[in-house]
């Protein structure tokens, strides 16, 4: 892996969860750990669990919004979290959205994300349905990652909501503009119609690797073992 | 500035602001009419100086604080600050580009009430136009000196609480300093409490920014020495005021 490319690293010992701010008393609540270091590079990576196993909050920790128990987690690149709760004020419309968070190029390829995925950027968010809210959030990631720079794009169930044509345009948008960034997408088990390059699991409370052959992974076993 | 860019653009399409624009714009101007000034014409330019004035306030207190609450609170649930944090962007900048755009919207509204109150209701005579015109100036800094940190701590109390609680706070703090404050101290003349005295003494004294008997009265500018020291009593409780927003304001719910 060269220095200039994007990078997420996970060392081993690297614990998430919550403490309490106040009563330091308070025991720790431990989500997953690393029993081996995970390097995560240019690409694709899914990172799948069950609901509560620490999905959201691994993202969180990686993006530096909440602090890591144990072990310090270095990214290379700029760092991008969109959440699955990121939500613009209803009555701002997707056009209004993108032309106060980007300028020039980013605007230019926010509007065409916008037409090929088929969100119209003249309703109001508010009015948008949820998938609709979803394109906005997963134009404004794919948008800031339009320049120079490595770029770390962390995504919290980006595709709940959205219907499968879009996803498939999402994919091939990624496909398109794969070079420079890594992506670590949070996806529930079942939703099959993912590439990746690589995929990490929180099972049992501990964070693995999955390995993944020619791009794509075995969902029923990952299914299987996430039980 | 992005953030500022997405908040401004988020308050203008919201379009509340044009209604007290529109009031600033007008009641200046029809309301003394509707008193019965022809038996002294010569009151009617002081009134349209006082409503203005009184009309700022009110857009003060009951637009931009609640504006400054809402976007705190709605910002930091909605995940906006968190994705700003994760861009890099501290928190004094988060709060400083909120702060900007509800005080971008809220400058045209100062500035309209300068206008009006400089310009339509100044005195013919010379020596008087010309305290009219400082002491005018000298109302806008002490306004700012109390609204521009009262606006931070909503927008701070915004995001820690929700937008009602953070309105009530700051709307509270304002009114208290402003005419409470007063009512103290008339109790404070006929009784000796020491436990009221010292609440007194620490009290905010927004009051002192408030120059529209000033103006009415026509007394005058402020003095260069006694302007000083309010202004620096007003600025050492601003930046008191911005150092506890600081404190308070967080990213996420």
């Amino acid at each position: 892996m060269n220095a200039s490319d994007p990078a997420i690293l996970l060392p081993q010992g690297l614990r998430i969860g919550y403490r309490s701010r106040f009563r330091k008393t308070t025991p720790e609540t431990v989500l997953a750990t690393t029993e081996t270091p995970i390097e995560l590079g240019n690409g694709r990576h899914l990172l799948l669990a069950r609901n509560g196993r620490g999905k959201t909050t691994l993202l969180k920790t990686i993006a530096g919004i909440i602090p890591s128990l144990t072990g310090k987690i270095s990214c290379r690149g700029i760092v991008q979290f969109v959440d699955e709760d990121l939500r613009f004020d209803g009555e701002l419309k997707p056009r209004q959205i993108f032309s106060a968070l980007f300028k020039n190029g980013q605007r230019a390829f926010a509007m065409e994300m916008a037409e090929r995925i088929e969100l119209d950027i003249e309703k109001p968010y508010g009015k948008l349905s949820k998938g609709n809210r979803q394109k906005v959030g997963l134009i404004v990631a794919e948008a800031r990652t339009r320049h120079n720079g490595p770029q770390v794009l962390l995504l919290d169930e980006p595709f709940s909501g959205l219907d499968f044509a879009a996803r498939d345009k999402v994919d091939q948008i990624w496909s398109e503009h794969a070079e420079g960034i890594v992506r670590l997408v949070c996806v529930h088990p079942d939703e099959p119609t993912l590439k990746a390059d690589s995929a990490i699991a929180i099972r049992e409370g501990k964070l693995e690797q999955i390995e993944v052959h020619n791009g794509t992974l075995d969902w029923l076993e990952t299914r299987t073992s996430l039980n | 500035m992005e953030l500022y860019k997405l908040t401004l653009a988020s308050i203008l399409s919201r379009k509340t602001f044009a209604i007290f624009a529109f009031l600033i714009l007008t009641l200046p101007f029809a309301l003394p009419m509707m008193t019965p000034w022809e038996s002294k014409p010569s009151l009617l330019e002081p009134a349209r100086a006082q409503m203005a004035w009184m009309l700022l306030w009110t857009a003060a207190i009951g637009w931009l604080l609640f504006q400054g609450a809402t976007i705190g609170d709605r910002w930091a649930s909605h995940g906006i600050l968190e994705y700003f944090k994760t861009l890099g962007v501290s928190r004094w900048r988060q709060m400083g580009q909120l702060w900007l755009s509800c005080f971008t919207v809220f400058a045209g509204m100062m500035v309209i009430t300068f206008i009006i109150s400089t310009f339509t209701a100044m005195p013919g005579d010379a020596v008087e136009a010309r305290h009219w015109l400082v002491t005018n100036l000298q109302y806008v800094l002490l306004f700012l000196l109390v609204i521009a940190p009262l606006l931070a701590l909503s927008i701070a109390l915004g995001t820690r609480f929700n937008g009602a609680a953070a309105y009530a706070v700051t709307i509270g703090i304002a009114l208290y300093g402003l005419f409470g404050i007063g009512y103290l101290e008339v109790f404070l003349a006929d009784n000796d409490n020491p436990v009221l005295n010292v609440l007194y003494l620490v009290s905010p004294h927004y009051h002192l920014s408030d120059l529209t008997s000033r103006l009415v009265f026509k007394l005058g500018a402020i003095e260069a020495a006694e302007l000083t020291r309010i202004a620096a009593y007003l600025g050492g409780l601003a930046l008191l005021t911005v150092g506890v927003s600081y404190q308070f304001f967080r990213e996420g719910k």
